[in-house]
């Protein structure tokens, strides 16, 4: 419920202007424990099945190997509502989601993958007191009453990469 | 002797601090928020406000290093300058917002504990017997606060 307080001097609230809304591509979502993320369609580069991931000899975080077209991408898989790099696959995750930005590759282990059939109404950058250095999430994604949580291939790899102890230390 | 009016706002327990009459804006009661994945501890949610994005900031959780509260009872919504345009951010409030008269008489020094107050206040007065720091918005929704610790001494 929104009150509004009887407030003298208050002309200037015309809209929300902090940030500007920017272009939205066309998004895919993917949920992981319950968290869902916004990527761009355009970065999906193939949906293959846990079943085809090498689990043996990877390095940390990286939680395995898949290969396709002759070339390994890493396998990371983000548990939990703080989404920390884990090296077990839970029970539900069957999808394992590769992206490419035509720089970075990796793949993401999820419980769904889901194409948007609709077009965002608005996104937004992260408002500066929520953009951490590096932060997972580039954009805010408004559409109907809900905000999703765009991130990036390019993100995705630097957060799973990120030292294992940050989030400890900087909250 | 200047006066001017202030809202007094409850920010948690024993945490007191006012802003300008002007500056709030809205009062939001049982917001429909939404989480931020991988956001700073006293910042990870955000609700929408007439059709845009409002962070909400957690200011007692930050000035005790605690984590924000998830599903704040009642949040004002703050209107700031910032750089050219009009900004807006939340914070969570325990109690209903009352108004005030301050003059210059009333000033005092900021309350030494914790000493993150230092970083986030314009000034301080004195209401009653305890100091109530008056909010600097543009700074505290700026983002400086992730490199601030604010249980640390100021040098």
């Amino acid at each position: 419920m929104i009150m509004d307080i009887p407030l003298s001097g208050t002309e200037a609230v015309a809209g929300v202007l902090e940030t500007a809304p920017v272009e939205v591509p066309l998004l895919v979502a993917i949920y992981l424990d319950g968290r869902r993320l916004l990527l761009p369609q355009r970065e999906v580069f193939s949906l293959e099945s846990v079943l085809d991931v090498r689990r043996g000899g990877v390095q940390p975080p990286a939680a395995g190997v898949i290969e396709l077209v002759e070339e390994e991408w890493p396998v990371y898989c983000l548990s939990g509502e703080t989404l920390t790099p884990a090296l077990d696959f839970p029970s539900p995750r069957r999808i394992c989601l590769l992206l490419s930005d035509g720089y970075y590759r990796l793949a993401i282990i999820c419980d769904q993958v889901e194409t948007l059939a609709y077009s965002p109404r608005a996104a937004y950058p992260l408002p500066p007191c929520l953009a951490k250095p590096g932060a997972l999430i580039e954009r805010l994604v408004v559409h109907g009453e809900t905000v999703g949580c765009m991130t990036t291939t390019a993100r995705l790899a630097a957060y799973c990469q990120r030292d294992m102890d940050w989030n400890s230390r900087n909250g | 002797m200047a006066e001017a009016s202030a809202w007094l706002l409850t920010l948690g327990p024993q945490v007191r601090a006012a802003v300008g009459e002007r500056e709030m804006v809205h009062l939001v009661q049982l917001p429909t928020v939404f989480d931020i994945p991988d956001a700073p501890r006293y910042c990870r949610q955000v609700l929408l406000w007439q059709e845009g994005i409002v962070p909400i900031l957690d200011l007692a959780a930050w000035l005790s290093g605690r984590y924000a509260v998830l599903a704040p009872a009642l949040v004002g919504i703050f209107a700031y300058q910032a750089a050219d345009v009009i900004a807006y951010g939340a914070l969570p409030l325990t109690g209903v917002p009352t108004r005030r008269r301050v003059n210059d008489e009333q000033a005092c020094a900021l309350p030494e504990q914790p000493p993150g107050w230092a970083c986030i206040a314009f000034s301080c007065f004195k209401d009653g017997d305890s100091e109530v720091p008056i909010l600097d918005l543009r700074r505290l929704f700026s983002g400086t606060l992730h490199d601030i610790d604010p249980l640390a001494e100021i040098s």
